[in-house]
């Protein structure tokens, strides 16, 4: 199995120690293009796409596999074992958050820290913990998603044909920028709202930075709280930036803040 | 109504069989026009200002910040995105909006346009509806087809690969039981006319006579205690000994096996609670005195042995040969940390084949690893070292919490 080329793997940078940049649901590896160019004088760096995102190898997929969160987390590993990666620093975004934190639980000594940026461990509401969500709102997401391929197989239709005449590949790579696998995304969607990791938490090994923006409705204030109470040794930073994607938003800022943690 | 372009321009914005809002970087209203606050149900002053959030359902928003927002970002612009706006009393107003990225007084803004679908929207889901029974349709059959065929071939191999084991497994034991007792006879009968003819009555002949009856006394007494570990090595394979609950006491019990004859050796064990997972009782205990047995052999010799043991619960993949199949559940996996001589790094796999040993002098038969990992696998786990010459060693465990399949 050609990992590189399942999980689209990206390698940059002229540093020695790895530095992995894990994107979140809905989208792909160029999520963090305004953020990895600030470290890739000191880092190793690796971006992918989970399989079933971005521009990964879709037929990888296996449903069974990419159920729950350990499927992903499985990636990471996979990932760091191909490319033999030791004492990595993983930045996760949103759900890539508990995927990372999963995965160093599994294998310590390929990690070193975790940056989490928007984490949350369990997004639905419970009597005693407010993740944010009831369960509804996530079936009227699962059906917003749904409605939402009717309009993307023209809107992405026409530009993929473009890039037969002109086959740059950033273009190319932009297309592949979300998720276009209606199947794949609502699973994907599935295993990010509907998992609960609180339990995971206590058992992180690693330094942990948990970056929450002001004002994220996604991983309210309260989550980011929650996660830093229930993580030993965390440190916790409230960003600025409003939103759940400081790292489009606010890309400053978010390099300010991981330098400050790492240097 | 005046033919100037630019109050032409202000009179088409206010009358626009639309909504239509603009945004500022941060995802604040900073314009709505009238028809979008009709939609809403509410007045412009009262919307200006406010999170784009603020007028979309909840699923929306999620929608906004995870798709909507990174895309228009990234292409400038966004077509035909079905999103639900929130109004004033909180009725949801299904739209398609329409959004690009632009630049006014030199600050990035995005101007957005929504138009309802109820009509629209009516078709789609009935279309969805259609294609979805349709696609379940076709995947309950493909999934159905491909299961089919993959079990009769999964048992077809599963049969012939039982039947090979249990023979196999049958011809090892019994050839090991044979192998071993009739080896122990010439052992003994060496030993015991050794002894008649070299016993200590008899004065040594010559120094040099002296060494070599010490080393073939000292191979007797090896061979003696390999046959006799190869034996235990081949029975606990064989014992049918019942599953339970196991919990951290088995340490302390196996800790209390290994020091009880060696009353001047002190060994700080440090035990965090274990989670209680199923296993044989005096298997997993013999693995614990194995592992505590090895870390005793090899103290660094300017720090009293120390052994940290931790455990946590995560989830693995009960499937370990069978590519492309997963279920993950519930596994212990368990830490156990010395701070000894440690060995290279590269010898980690290694030391858990049979008889292999890094140190030739060592005192043990090479057997203790491999035993461990004999028990670990018969109880569906993995077992891995890594160690750092110098510093110690860390064994890892991982066992399903649950030996039958729930």
């Amino acid at each position: 199995m050609d990992i590189y080329k399942r999980n689209n793997v990206t390698v940059r940078g002229q540093g020695v120690q790895p530095m992995i940049f894990a994107h979140g649901f809905g989208c792909g590896q160029h999520m963090w293009r305004h953020i990895w160019p600030a470290f890739e004088k000191d880092y190793k760096i690796v971006l992918f796409d989970y399989v079933g995102s971005g521009g990964s190898d879709n037929t990888a997929y296996n449903p069974e596999r990419y159920d729950s969160l350990n499927g992903y987390a499985q990636d990471v590993l996979d990932i760091c074992n191909a490319l033999d990666l030791k004492d990595c620093v993983f930045v996760g975004h949103s759900v890539s958050c508990i995927i990372g934190l999963l995965a160093s639980i599994k294998d310590p000594e390929r990690f070193s820290s975790l940056v989490m940026v928007g984490p949350s461990a369990k997004y639905i509401d419970e009597p005693g913990y407010l993740g944010g969500f009831s369960k509804q709102d996530i079936e009227e997401l699962l059906d917003t998603m749904e409605k939402n391929y009717i309009g993307w197989a023209n809107f992405l239709g026409p530009a993929i044909m473009q890039n037969d005449d002109r086959p740059e590949l950033a273009e190319e790579l932009t297309e592949s920028f979300c998720s276009t696998d209606p199947v794949i995304a609502r699973q994907f969607a599935q295993a990010t709202f509907l998992s609960d990791n609180r339990t995971d938490l206590a058992n992180a090994k690693h330094r942990t930075l948990i970056m929450q923006c002001s004002n994220d409705l996604i991983a309210p204030v309260e989550v980011g709280e929650f996660i830093h109470s229930q993580m030993p040794g965390s440190v916790y930073h409230l960003m600025q930036a409003t939103g759940h994607c400081p790292h489009l938003s606010a890309p400053d800022e978010t390099i300010e803040v991981i330098q400050e943690f790492l240097f | 109504m005046t033919n100037h372009p630019l109050e032409q321009a202000k009179f088409i914005l206010q009358e626009l069989p639309c909504g239509c809002a603009i945004l500022d970087v941060s995802g604040s209203l900073t314009y709505a026009n009238p028809a979008l606050c009709q939609l809403l149900g509410s007045s412009e002053p009262a919307i200006r200002g406010k999170s784009i959030e603020a007028i979309l359902t909840i699923a929306s928003r999620i929608f906004y910040q995870t798709h909507f927002f990174p895309l228009l970002n990234l292409k400038g612009e966004v077509s035909e995105i079905f999103m639900s706006l929130k109004t004033a009393n909180g009725a949801h107003i299904p739209v398609m909006v329409n959004a690009k990225m632009s630049v006014e007084n030199e600050e990035t803004v995005y101007i957005c346009v929504f138009a309802p679908v109820w009509e629209r929207q009516k078709y789609e889901e009935q279309l969805l509806a259609a294609r979805k029974a349709q696609q379940k349709a076709i995947e309950e059959n493909e999934v159905l087809n491909k299961l089919k065929a993959q079990l009769e071939v999964n048992q077809y191999q599963l049969d012939r690969k039982i039947s090979i084991l249990r023979e196999r497994n049958n011809e090892y034991l019994q050839m090991s039981k044979v192998f071993m007792h009739d080896m122990q006879e010439p052992v003994r009968k060496i030993s015991l006319f050794f002894d008649a003819l070299f016993g200590n009555d008899q004065p040594p002949a010559t120094p040099d006579d002296q060494r070599k009856i010490n080393i073939i006394r000292k191979s007797i007494q090896r061979l003696r205690h390999m046959t006799k570990s190869l034996l235990d090595f081949v029975q606990i394979n064989a014992s049918d000994e019942k599953i339970n609950f196991l919990d951290s006491s088995l340490i302390h019990q196996a800790k209390e096996e290994v020091t009880k004859d060696l009353p001047e050796v002190n060994i700080d064990i440090q035990i965090t609670d274990l989670p209680p997972f199923e296993g044989r009782q005096s298997q997993i205990r013999r693995v614990f005195v194995e592992l505590i047995k090895n870390a005793l052999q090899n103290t660094h010799d300017e720090r009293p042995l120390s052994i940290k043991v931790a455990a946590v619960v995560i989830q693995e993949n009960v499937y370990q040969h069978q590519l492309d199949k997963y279920r993950y559940t519930d596994h212990v996996q368990i830490e156990i940390r010395d701070n000894g001589s440690g060995f290279d790094g590269q010898y980690n796999s290694y030391v858990f084949g049979l008889f292999n040993k890094i140190d030739a002098r060592s005192g043990g038969a090479g057997l203790g690893l491999a035993l461990c990992r004999q028990i670990i696998s018969n109880h569906y786990g993995t077992i891995k070292a890594q160690s750092e010459l110098g510093k110690g060693t860390c064994i890892t465990i991982v066992l399903p919490i649950r030996q039958l399949a729930e």
